[in-house]
């Protein structure tokens, strides 16, 4: 059975009494539960399609918030003037062109794959999203919202709706993705890291690893480590800082690539970051 | 379930499955044989159309989100004058070979071409990333994109 | 430039460009069912029992007890059946058809098939059939052949050696991943079996459903359709899912189609080789290479298919583009219960030269000698002999070649330079391709024919031949038209269907516009004697050229009627962080002898250049346990147009004496020598040596923490 609602209220209800799996875009359900071609796709359940809904179709941006709903899809975001064009650079990386016209942050996030290629980003800055369900709305930050691979705290009766990004200016922004190759790739091991640097000393610094555990990895006493320090500085306190990040990298062997390989580039592409892109 | 949307400027309406493939629905219920299957799953873009002016991965798509959407195929593009310059331009530039990829490939040179008239070849090689070629090593397709945009100039 | 070299528009391009051109899965005749394949889960077994679930109407299941005559696919060796019965040997071979018009259906019936197996303890690599005991898996040995040859005086030449130089290379799978999956229709009508397929060599299904079925000729028709690539996967390999098709169809009356999933096809469909190879040079005391001592192993897979020849093709190349006047080589082609190996673009050429032109650069690098000037010393030239002994009658300008790619690519300046700055490497290989049939195959065992036929001012061309998008429903058009003289509108060429096109052989092997343009030129050249005539039809014949000899049993003499001979130069940088190897141009330069058409020709280099692009780097292919790590588009990494770099390719003139109007075969070379030229690159940028192929970030950084 499927459900194909005219409104989220609907949509809600339906998800209410039904227990149903959210189909948004599809980009990656599709291919998940793809079965022979010509017969349709074998879901695990019954389906709610929310694609289409208009309602959750816009990108809304003042100087605080970057609202996003949850059907929006990657392309419209990257042409949406109104964000900074440095959030926009994983997006650009994700698929392919017709991947980012049909998938979605909300998709990308309720899938909750380490290797997720917003995630790093969106744990980077802080994000958090929107769940409603027909009793109200929860406001809960991606870090608590991603539980596992592959698991969330979404509950059986809710919907994500929106995805909000603080709407924040950084003196830095990097972002590098390994991928199997550099088109419509998943990610081997990739970094999102921003920091505000006023007069050479850090006054704030997040860094997000993405593919190296359960989860995307931020550790904040690293980060609070930093913070304070002069650029100049950075150098000398490499090695305790990369140690501090080398313990809790804890990727695995897969059909990608290997353990050692991701702990490894990890560990360069914070370097990069911490000493060749702040020191500029 | 009945789900009506527009095809090649054609309004239809099928009754199938929600969770069918838009692929499947065009290749079987509604004969575009230009709508390749290669690995159904979004990789190759052998399945590519345009959706309400986009392009997509047909075997990506389940029917529920067509419903009311303009779907263009090559079967319905190809009587377009923004075909016949990328055809020029993949003629002289020796873009095909086995064949198979290629209605995939001119539907994403349109999609690139009506977003952007005027790519340059790193943006044509972007612009038709989703979509796997075995046989050209790619170059003389971009080549072919790049003399269609002079070709058809004006046109998108 | 010769005439016949300028580009016309492809005679297959309006169907093309308008996506008009009906491939096998586009077609449906009234009344087709569907068949899907039932494979073998466990990698070696015994059948112990099969459960089949009832059936309702209209479905079937087919299997060996529905074989009329044989129950064998006829490769080489005849030891792979249509279906297995008491035993499997890979993880994917086939056990029985479901065939019926409802796809679901088909899938529910598959669901409640239950297969009860006895496993014995399979052999999974080459190491592990080295040291394997029975039970074999073919015959009472651990390999499907075993070769060995010699030249010159191997024994006194090792005795007089101060210096030897060894090394082991080791090579990975390759997956066609032609963007059309094997597919196959099959139709009967009570008394005719038609098969319309994907495919390289109609002839080849022919033969499988003459053994198989044991019908008479007349009664089998094979019609090749549009062809969604093959480079070699649709070789040998359709006939299994011919010979299905066709059993299904006699079996349930009805048109059966029978289309791969991509997965389905990466896990069963044959594969390049994976290889050891082995190389000894010995040295005298004056630095000079006097012997070589080679030993090639090459994983064949469950089944011996065409493990033989290409292992042949293998040890004829692996002595490179050198003149080293003793060698001893030999070559094993194990058994293991891994996916059948076989064809691909090359044919065991691509593993013989990324051997011998990575040996060559260790030995520059041991005498601390320009890699250039190493290889040129010992180049082969018109007059010398072969690995085989087989004497170089033609020009061989290989020198030439060589000035060319390094020109071009500004190799000199740029090698020197990398020698200090870090992380950035160039490397260039040297090597052939054989084009044509291995020894006197092309008279023995193909023998060749083909067909001209003249209707007032039309004349149509019968050949064998596919159109996988290499260009022969062009090229050869080409050369009956100018040998003729009339224009080309005038002449014809359509799709090959087995009644009207005699056997001109497959379409491999860089043999198609070699060998068979050859014969359609001569056949022209007849025809216009008797222009005047109005309608009348002229076979050819394939004569097995006079100045050519060749032994099987000793492989003495000319292992390839012709040779295509190339240089490659490949720049890269790796990225310090990350590993990657970026690749920053490739220059390409051959002696094809003369292009039949400028723009084909292009589009042959640049596609198998990227070919070899993926084989160098990101096409790993992986057995663990006998299955396929890496059988998705997902996981199977081809290059896409983000990951290719400039590429610059040139020809030299040197017209063959052999093919049509000075034309040599193209379709393989292209890919021959990216491998060595990328490894030796990145052996420059990171400073230590490169022995396996791909070579991913992770294996750089593995070599670059030692």
């Amino acid at each position: 059975m499927s459900f194909r609602p005219a409104s989220l209220s609907e949509a809600l209800l339906i998800r209410k009494t039904n227990d149903v799996m959210v189909y948004c875009g599809g980009s990656d359900v599709m291919i998940k539960y793809r079965s022979w071609s010509g017969t349709p796709a074998q879901f695990p359940k019954d389906v709610l399609y929310i694609g289409h809904l208009k309602e959750l179709k816009s990108i809304d941006v003042n100087d605080f918030e970057i609202t996003i709903g949850a059907t929006v899809s990657y392309a419209q975001f990257l042409q949406d003037e109104r964000i900074p064009i440095e959030y926009k650079k994983p997006v650009e990386q994700i698929g392919s062109v017709a991947i980012r016209n049909i998938g979605t942050f909300s998709g990308n996030i309720c899938n909750a794959s380490p290797a997720g290629d917003t995630l790093t980003m969106l744990y980077a800055l802080n994000a958090k999203v929107i769940v409603a369900s027909t009793v109200g709305k929860r406001e809960i930050a991606i870090e608590n919202f991603i539980t596992g691979p592959g698991s969330t705290c979404l509950k059986n009766d809710e919907i994500l709706t929106h995805i909000i990004i603080p709407n924040q200016k950084f003196s830095h922004t990097y972002y590098y993705k390994v991928g199997t190759r550099k088109a419509n790739a998943i990610s081997k091991v990739s970094v999102f890291a921003v920091a505000d640097v006023v007069e050479h000393r850090v006054t704030d610094i997040r860094i997000a690893v993405g593919s190296c555990g359960p989860t995307v990895i931020r550790l904040k006493e690293a980060e609070a480590k930093i913070i304070g320090s002069n650029t100049s500085n950075i150098e000398s306190m490499i090695y305790s800082l990369l140690t501090m990040y080398d313990d809790k990298i804890v990727p695995i062997d897969d059909v990608r690539s290997t353990k050692v390989y991701r702990s490894k580039v990890a560990l360069n592409l914070i370097e990069t970051f911490l000493v060749k892109e702040l020191g500029q | 379930m009945k789900i009506d949307f527009v095809l090649n400027e054609e309004e239809v309406s099928v009754d199938v499955e929600h969770s069918k493939r838009l692929l499947d629905v065009l290749r079987e219920d509604l004969h575009q044989i230009s709508v390749k299957e290669g690995c159904g799953e979004g990789e190759c873009g052998s399945c590519s159309v345009l959706m309400d002016g986009r392009l997509v991965n047909s075997c990506l798509i389940a029917m529920a989100n067509v419903e009311g959407c303009h779907i263009t195929t090559l079967e319905g593009y190809r009587n377009s004058k923004r075909f016949e310059a990328i055809k020029k331009g993949f003629e002289k530039s020796g873009s095909v070979q086995c064949g198979f990829c290629t209605p995939g490939f001119v539907l994403a040179a349109e999609a690139l071409l009506s977003e952007n008239p005027d790519p340059s070849a790193a943006e044509v090689m972007k612009g038709i990333e989703g979509n796997l070629c075995r046989c050209t090593g790619y170059h003389m397709i971009v080549a072919g994109i790049l003399e269609a945009k002079e070709i058809g100039k004006g046109l998108w | 430039m010769n005439k016949i070299s300028e580009s016309i528009k492809r005679y297959d391009f309006e169907d093309k460009i308008h996506g008009k051109a009906v491939y096998t899965p586009d077609y449906h005749p009234e009344g087709m069912i569907y068949a899907k394949t039932f494979r073998s889960k466990v990698s070696r077994a015994k059948i112990l029992s099969i459960q089949i679930p009832s059936l309702p109407a209209d479905y079937f299941i087919v299997d060996h007890r529905d074989i009329p005559a044989k129950n064998v696919i006829p490769v080489v060796f005849d030891d792979q059946p249509v279906f297995a019965v008491n035993e499997v040997n890979y993880i994917g071979e086939p056990i029985l058809l479901v065939a019926g018009p409802e796809k679901s259906v088909i899938l529910e019936i598959m669901n409640k098939i239950n297969v009860e197996y006895q496993t014995i303890q399979p052999i999974l690599n080459i190491e592990e059939a080295e040291s394997c005991s029975a039970p074999f898996i073919f015959k009472e040995q651990p390999h499907f052949v075993h070769y060995e040859y010699h030249k010159g005086n191997f024994e006194d030449s090792v005795k007089r050696a101060k210096r030897v130089i060894s090394d082991e290379f080791k090579t990975g799978y390759q997956e066609q991943a032609y963007l059309e999956t094997q597919s196959i229709l099959a139709t009967y009508d009570g008394d005719t079996i038609c098969i319309q397929g994907s495919m390289q060599c109609p002839y080849y299904i022919v033969e499988s459903l003459e053994v198989v079925l044991g019908w008479d000729r007349s009664r089998i028709r094979v019609i090749q359709m549009p062809t969604g690539g093959a480079f070699g996967g649709k070789e040998d390999f359709p006939s299994i899912p011919g010979v299905h098709a066709a059993l299904a169809a006699i079996k349930s009356k009805r048109p059966v189609q029978l289309v791969y999933e991509r997965q389905e096809d990466i896990q069963c469909s044959t594969k390049r080789h994976p290889s050891i190879i082995q190389i000894k040079s010995f040295l005298d005391e004056n630095e000079e290479i006097i012997a070589r001592d080679i030993e090639v192993k090459l994983d064949g897979g469950a089944y011996a298919g065409l493990s033989s020849v290409v292992l042949q093709r293998t040890i004829f190349s692996v002595a490179g583009c050198y003149n080293v006047e003793n060698l001893f080589v030999r070559g094993t082609a194990y058994a293991t219960n891994n996916v059948v190996s076989g064809a691909f673009r090359g044919f065991g050429g691509p593993q013989a030269f990324y051997a011998i032109e990575m040996h060559m650069e260790n030995i520059a690098m041991q005498l601390r000698t320009d890699p250039i000037q190493l290889r040129r010393k010992y180049f082969v030239k018109q007059g010398d002999t072969s690995s085989t002994q087989g004497k170089f009658h033609d020009p061989i300008v290989l020198d030439l070649i060589t000035d060319e790619v390094i020109t071009l690519s500004d190799f000199k300046s740029k090698r020197s330079r990398f020698e200090s700055e870090k992380l950035k490497g160039i490397g260039c290989s040297v090597f052939f391709h054989g084009c044509g049939f291995t020894g006197a195959g092309e008279a023995e065992l193909i023998k060749p024919k083909v067909r001209l036929k003249k209707l007032k001012s039309e004349v149509e061309i019968f050949i064998s031949n596919t159109e996988i998008g290499q260009g022969v429903l062009t090229t050869m058009r080409k050369i009956v038209s100018s040998a003729l003289g009339i224009p080309i509108e005038h002449v014809h060429h359509n799709y090959p269907n087995s009644h009207d096109c005699p056997d001109s052989g497959p379409t491999v092997a860089s043999r198609t516009v070699l060998i068979v343009g050859r014969l359609l030129q001569d056949c022209a050249t007849e025809m216009k004697k008797r222009w005047n005539e109005e309608s009348f039809e002229i076979i050819q014949n394939y004569a097995y050229p006079s100045h050519l000899s060749w032994d099987n049993q000793t492989f003495k003499g000319n292992a390839y009627p012709d040779y295509s001979w190339g240089a490659n130069v490949v720049e890269v940088e790796i990225n310090a962080d990350t590993y990657e190897v970026d690749v920053k141009g490739i220059w390409a330069v051959y002696d094809i002898g003369t292009p039949i058409d400028e723009k084909i020709v292009k589009g042959q280099i640049e596609g198998g250049i990227v070919q070899g692009l993926g084989y160098a780097t990101s096409e790993v292919l992986e057995t663990k346990n006998g299955k396929l790590s890496q059988d998705t588009f997902t996981t199977y990494i081809i290059p896409s147009s983000l990951d290719i770099p400039p590429i610059f390719s040139k020809l030299v003139e040197n017209p063959s004496t052999m093919g049509p109007f000075g034309a040599r075969g193209l379709g393989e070379i292209p890919l021959v020598g990216i491998a060595p030229a990328l490894a030796s690159a990145v052996q420059q940028a990171i400073g230590k040596r490169i022995t396996k192929i791909p070579i991913t970030p992770e294996d750089i950084l593995k070599e670059v923490q030692l």
